[in-house]
């Protein structure tokens, strides 16, 4: 898969809508950018598109996803669109701003992104949490959902196993008891207990019915009778109470004569009956003429004088009323009890003798006499019954007594029988969970180990280049057994093997370490369109780790779809500027300041010589930037050659030799033999000894000599001088610097000659350029 | 990108089959579960009834 262009919209730091065009000749691309000019933007955007990950966002303690857009930016705004060989690919940000919606949702580039943080993470954390930082690559978590059910289908299996272990023991523990208190019958208690579970007790059961039904019946007839006395006894009191009340309306009739009953109900009525008009002019009775409020007045003060015989007539009118409902009340109560006697004879009649007296008081009773009467009739015999009745009883008492007996034995014989039964399966069941168990356990382990031990040579080969000779390696990653997922590190260093390298490598060796273990796994799981993202995990290295770390990424290059770089580290983007690393293989953004206002602003950077053929070729001619440009790269080139050939320059602090210097330190005998072979491509692109061309250096070095004044007399300094240096001599001076360099510098990769594979030569990454000899001649 | 958690689950469940803690014939069925991390306690339970049922004689060979 080729990348061609990524466009963010609102996304984080691309509050404007950005671009980045890859360069699909190359499939690394450089972001180059000071902090906070919109790297991980870049970085996070293909994270967001490209899976389910939030990228550096999550690197936050708290996240708030709020940010994840740009700020004051509506989520419909935000859009991520990658386009490739292999199709277009967009996210949106859904209304409430918290998921990206994928279209198309398959077929999308893997991207792994690799972050200081997991470095850190891999490296620091306890065994336990470090297992955690390698989830992205060796994610087995649905096997181990699988595995956790499993656990508990061990325990429930396990638990089932006990619970019918414990219900044999209490059936089979209660019918022993039943047994013995039975005299242990039979052989034994479970042979006793097949034969009792096995009778028919229908016939028992029906009797218990049956004297069931009289003994409720009784009861029922018992609490009729019970409401029966209690109100006759009512009937009687309200008898009584309405005698007393009468006998003091006599009382108080035989001391005043003149009262009459007659007369005060009339004048009560009169009372009501002037009341209830509007007016009156005449006495309704003797017509005389009476105002209203004089007749109310007049039959009021006779009332008053019957006081007390009112209040004995009231009383009296009200006991009369409750004698009558009380005898109301108890005629229901008789015809009540009377039916339930009925009821209860029809039930008890089977079970009493033809002679039993109460049976012929009761057949006695005949329809033609009150209810009163039979009451009557009934009642004085009624507790003759009672022993009758306490007999069935204990009767139906001991019946019952048999029938649970019955049950009892049944019910845990059978419990015994069926769970001996289930016994069996459980206990297989078990076995085979707790089987289970270790099988997947193990095999998970023993795989996620042979995934890890998989990736080891690469993991070494990768640690073995960035630090050859320094006697560090052994890397081995493996699960801790007998603890979960618990991630075991371990190298070697010098004589030791199997340590910690926690304890003993440096800080930047730990940072590699973690670096080559992640790439070795990124490298494992590509499918041929992963996209690495190496977000700012080198943060300082010195010249010699970075060359390595560079020469590992390049070669590496071609198991990757692409390789993105993010970096703020300067010495990382020079090593490529001035051609010290495969510049022809990276494209480089460069990121500008960062504002709200204008968003991520980017731009193409180019390296040193590319800028000086332009300002060579340009028709604007700056002679000044033509002379700066040629200095710097010839200082560069110079440099090189001084450091491959250990050429003699005084020790300075700092290695900051000038050109004159450089130019100089290069001894007359090496100069003399100094050359390159600039080799041809077969037929299969591969550099043979095919229309090889030789060119010396020691003549353009002889020219470059006299030319190299102008650098400071022109493109460095101010003064009279470089007033006087023709146009003619700046285009030379750039065009010998341009033509000293192209000599040295790989047509495919941009990099100087810097490998000694042959032993007699110097030669470029691609065998393209030759360079002799291999060291200055004694 | 092969899916990881499938591949292990294929390696389970063969060990599974080899250990006859399971029966062949579901072991698909079970391998696409756990690869999903779909597989819940009950299915574990009922494939390990499945084996259990194979071992008891069948009710016409019992005949």
């Amino acid at each position: 898969m080729k990348l061609s262009k990524l466009k963010i919209q609102k996304f984080r730091g691309a509050s404007q809508p950005l671009v980045v065009e890859f360069d699909s000749t190359k499939n690394i691309t450089m972001l180059f950018g000071e902090n906070g000019m919109g790297k991980s933007t870049i970085a996070d955007s293909l994270v967001c598109l490209c899976t389910d990950k939030l990228g550096s966002i999550s690197d936050k303690s708290s996240i708030d996803k709020d940010f994840i857009r740009t700020l004051n930016a509506k989520p419909a705004e935000v859009l991520i669109k990658l386009v490739t060989d292999k199709g277009t690919f967009e996210a949106k940000l859904n209304n409430a701003g918290t998921v990206f919606t994928k279209n198309p949702t398959e077929g999308l580039p893997a991207v792994r992104h690799l972050r200081r943080s997991q470095i850190i993470s891999l490296i620091d954390s306890e065994p336990s949490k470090r297992y955690e930082s390698l989830k992205d690559y060796i994610d087995v978590a649905n096997i181990i959902k699988g595995e956790d059910e499993l656990r508990k289908a061990v325990r429930s299996t396990t638990a089932d196993v006990e619970t019918i272990r414990k219900a044999i023991v209490n059936a089979e523990l209660t019918l022993k008891n039943s047994w013995e208190a039975e005299g242990s019958p039979n052989e034994t208690f479970h042979e006793w207990a097949k034969i009792e579970a096995s009778k028919d007790i229908s016939q028992q059961q029906s009797i218990h019915k049956a004297y069931n039904d009289v003994i409720n019946s009784w009861r029922e007839l018992e609490s009729k009778r019970v409401e029966v006395v209690k109100g006759n006894r009512a009937y009687s009191a309200s008898i009584a109470e309405t005698e007393v009340a009468l006998k003091k309306i006599t009382e108080i009739e035989t001391q005043n004569s003149l009262l009459d009953g007659t007369l005060l109900n009339l004048l009560v009525e009169a009372q009501t009956f002037i009341s209830a008009k509007e007016s009156i002019d005449t006495c309704p009775i003797c017509e005389r003429p009476e105002s209203k409020d004089k007749l109310l007045s007049q039959i009021s003060t006779r009332v008053e004088t019957m006081k007390e015989f009112k209040a004995a007539h009231d009383n009296y009118k009200i006991k009369k009323q409750t004698k009558e409902q009380c005898e109301s009340t108890l005629k229901t109560f008789i015809k009540s009890f009377i039916e339930q006697l009925e009821v209860f004879i029809l039930k008890l009649t089977p079970y009493l003798k033809p002679t039993d007296a109460t049976l012929l008081s009761i057949n006695e009773i005949n329809d033609g006499i009150s209810n009163n009467d039979k009451y009557k009739a009934v009642n004085k015999n009624l507790s003759q019954l009672v022993s009758s009745i306490k007999e069935l009883e204990d009767q139906a008492g001991k019946i019952l007594k048999s029938i649970n007996q019955h049950n009892l034995i049944k019910q845990h014989y059978n419990t015994s029988v069926t769970n001996r039964q289930k016994a069996a399966k459980a206990k297989y069941l078990a076995a085979a969970a707790e089987k289970a168990l270790q099988v997947v356990e193990g095999t998970r382990k023993q795989f996620i180990d042979d995934e890890l031990a998989s990736i080891s040579k690469d993991v070494e080969a990768f640690y073995q280049n960035m630090h050859p000779d320094e006697q560090l390696g052994g890397i081995k990653l493996f699960l801790k057994s007998g603890v979960k997922n618990s991630l075991e590190l371990n190298a070697d260093f010098y004589s030791s093997t199997s340590v910690t390298p926690q304890s003993l490598y440096s800080e930047s060796h730990l940072d590699t370490l973690g670096i080559c273990i992640f790439m070795a796994l990124a490298k494992k799981y590509n499918n041929g369109n992963t996209i690495l993202i190496l977000d700012d995990v080198v943060m300082s290295v010195d010249e010699n780790h970075l060359d390595r770390f560079i020469n590992l990424l390049h070669t590496e290059a071609n198991n990757f779809a692409h390789i993105l770089v993010t970096t703020h580290y300067r010495p990382w983007k020079d090593r490529y500027r001035y051609n010290r690393a495969p510049t022809a293989q990276v494209h480089f953004i460069e990121l500008r300041n960062w504002k709200l206002e204008t968003g991520i602003r980017l731009q193409n950077s180019k390296i040193d010589i590319q800028e000086l053929r332009n300002a060579l070729d340009d028709s604007y001619y700056d002679r000044q930037r033509i002379s700066n440009l040629a200095g710097t790269i010839l200082e560069n080139t110079l440099d090189f050659l001084s450091v491959k050939f250990q050429c003699r320059l005084a020790r300075k602090v700092r290695q900051d030799y000038v050109l004159k210097e450089l130019l100089d330190c290069i001894s007359s005998k090496l100069l003399k033999v100094l050359k390159v072979q600039h080799l041809g491509k077969d037929s299969a692109g591969v550099y043979q000894i095919i229309d090889t061309k030789e060119f010396e250096i020691k003549p353009i070095i002889e020219t470059l000599k006299q030319l190299s004044a102008i650098r400071n007399q022109v493109g460095a300094h101010y003064n009279f001088d470089g007033s006087l240096v023709s146009d003619t001599d700046v285009s030379e001076f750039g065009e010998k610097v341009y033509e000293f360099a192209k000599l040295l510098i790989c047509p495919d990769t941009g990099s100087f000659p810097d490998r000694n594979k042959s032993g007699s030569y110097h030669e470029t990454r691609t065998g393209s350029i030759r360079l002799y000899p291999l060291v200055e001649p004694a | 990108m092969e899916d990881i958690n499938k591949k292990l689950s294929q390696k389970i469940l063969t060990a599974l089959v080899d250990e006859k803690v399971i029966v062949s014939e579901k072991s698909s069925a079970l391998q696409n579960k756990l690869s999903e991390g779909k597989l819940k306690d009950t299915d574990w339970i009922a494939a390990f009834t499945e084996t259990y049922n194979s071992t008891l004689p069948k009710e016409n060979e019992a005949k």
